[in-house]
């Protein structure tokens, strides 16, 4: 389990290298501000996702979302 | 001095609450969620509302309303096949209901040993012995019966009726300056038998020239947990959530960002409506004197002189589960999204590494592709992966007693994989609405654990499940 996080944090981590780190000016930032290109675009649909998620399966986390309920069944 | 309520009596009041309160950028939604399980199982519908509202130019309120509607059959426990029929005749919490009903099996059994003991000149006295030993060495041949190697693992169902989950949300985001915002959210969820009350704090800091942002968070809930099946049970548990998140623009193409939390969950972690099979914490001489010894006794006197682990018996060597009352659970988030000029779209692509003190290890992956098209349409198809391994306390069902006295079949903490595959459609009607509508299936499978094998035995628990949505956006 542990050989796979390694190796998925390494092929994120080639893959950021070669799509570059550099310095973007704000006037540079039109693509990055289109709704799409949020870090979530749906956050109700997320939110909803979750939920079932929650209720299925035994751990949660990471979406940045949070709530509470049973989900017994 | 006669007092005004703003917006109250005249014209003038009204424009001057808004002068003074200036609102904004108002939004309302509507997204509904339709949940089904193969096999009639489980089925549930969600409505989500919500509106929020800028006051001033800094602050930005939001209450959301959700109701779930749900129903059907849902797992209680399992069994291997060959002993399912002993265990699934009796099912009360009265130790006499039982009790009895084992005994039953063995009442001709019995009293044609006493009969014959008799008749072989025994007293009253050892002809009962006798009988007794009998009994108590059948209804042990019954409860102890061997598990063949190539058993079926039986899963019993309860059924759920109609119940509803309400919950109610309110969220302001308070933007400080250029560089800082601040969010304070709160809720409250009822059900018939649990309500949940939750806050939530969050500190979202942009710097670097706003090509970075860090934000860290503090959440906490609280439970009361109740159970229609058990009107004496009123337990608590709460949670702890502590975030920390870290965004990063690499370029003028892509966005990475990584999330971290930690949630400590201490009280009662079981599910008041999941059982056991254990075999062996009360033995047939139990169960017999439970029954002929000790005459008729509540579930409650019967146990106090029995070593259950301090379990609740709930049917023929079936108990409700125990869950360790203690949970500390890390979550590791790395995302990346990148922007694919050839076709103006948003790759999205998600991993969750979780890890807890109960065993469980996940892992999570996600890929999304969000393409726009004229005519105001967004078409994102998405997939996503997810496995984990099972608690260190689930087991189908237990042939032995554990040390710690900690127990749960509940399937979802078994080592499984699911393949979830879906599309969402979003349009643009005008400037000011958009409507949405999605699907998505799952399939859940001990088989798709990662590195596989993930149930001990066959794929007893394997369902499949979707859910369609469809929802609206208003700007006003």
């Amino acid at each position: 389990m542990k050989y796979q996080l390694i190796k998925f944090v390494f092929v994120l981590l080639v893959f950021t290298n070669t799509t570059g780190c550099s310095h973007v000016e704000p006037w540079e930032r039109g693509r990055l501000a289109k709704p799409h290109m949020s870090l979530d675009p749906e956050p109700t649909l997320t939110s909803l996702r979750d939920h079932v998620q929650v209720s299925k399966e035994a751990t949660s986390g990471g979406s940045g979302t949070s709530g509470g309920g049973c989900g017994c069944n | 001095m006669a007092l005004s309520l703003p917006g109250v009596g005249n014209s003038d009041g009204l424009d001057s609450w808004f002068e003074d309160f200036p609102l904004h950028s108002p939004k309302a939604e509507y997204q509904y969620m339709h949940y089904e399980e193969g096999g009639n199982r489980m089925e549930a519908n969600v409505h989500h509302s919500a509106v929020s509202l800028g006051i001033f130019d800094r602050l930005n309120a939001s209450v959301a309303y959700n109701v779930d509607i749900y129903s059907g059959a849902t797992p209680s426990y399992s069994v291997p096949d060959n002993v399912a029929d002993v265990i699934t005749s009796a099912t009360g919490t009265a130790f006499a209901t039982v009790t009895g009903l084992i005994s039953n099996r063995f009442k001709d059994i019995t009293n044609e040993a006493f009969e014959e003991a008799r008749n072989g000149g025994a007293s009253i006295e050892e002809a009962a012995a006798i009988a007794r030993s009998l009994a108590i060495a059948n209804m042990d041949e019954l409860l102890n019966q061997p598990v063949s190697t190539n058993f079926r693992t039986l899963e019993i169902f309860a059924y759920q009726p109609l119940e509803r989950r309400r919950d109610v949300n309110l969220s302001f985001e308070y933007e400080l300056d250029e560089q800082l915002t601040y969010t304070l959210s709160g809720g409250h969820s009822q059900e018939a038998d649990y309500e949940s009350t939750f806050v939530y704090a969050n500190a979202n800091y942009e710097f670097n020239d706003k090509l970075s942002t860090v934000t860290a968070g503090f959440g906490y809930i609280l439970d009361d947990i109740g159970s229609v099946i058990d009107a004496n049970l009123n337990e608590k548990k709460d949670d702890q959530i502590y975030r920390l998140g870290l965004s990063h623009i690499l370029n003028k193409n892509s966005v990475f960002s990584l999330e971290t939390s930690f949630r400590r969950s201490s009280g009662f972690l079981s599910n008041p409506y999941k059982t056991v099979y254990i075999r062996g914490l009360i033995t047939a001489e139990e169960y017999f004197s439970g029954l002929v010894d000790r005459g008729v006794m509540t579930a409650e006197d019967a146990l106090e002189q029995l070593d259950t682990q301090g379990l609740t018996l709930a049917g023929v060597d079936l108990f409700f589960e125990r869950r360790p009352k203690k949970r500390s659970q890390w979550v590791f988030a790395p995302k990346l999204v990148q922007y694919v000029p050839q076709f103006d779209a948003a790759l999205h692509l998600g991993y969750r590494y979780y890890t807890d003190n109960w065993n469980i290890d996940s892992n999570t992956f996600e890929v999304k592709w969000f393409q726009p098209f004229s005519g105001g349409w967004l078409i994102s198809p998405r997939f996503r992966y997810y496995s984990q391994s099972k608690a260190k306390f689930f087991s189908p069902f237990f042939l032995e007693s554990r040390e710690d006295g900690n127990y749960s079949s509940d399937f979802r903490l078994s080592g499984y994989g699911t393949i979830s595959t879906g599309m969402q459609v979003e349009k643009s009607i005008i400037d000011q609405v958009s409507i949405n509508a999605g699907a998505e299936w799952t399939t859940h499978k001990g088989s798709l654990k990662l590195g596989g094998n993930g149930l001990t035995n066959s794929s007893y628990a394997d369902i499949d499940y979707f859910t369609v949505t469809a929802g609206i956006n208003i700007k006003f």
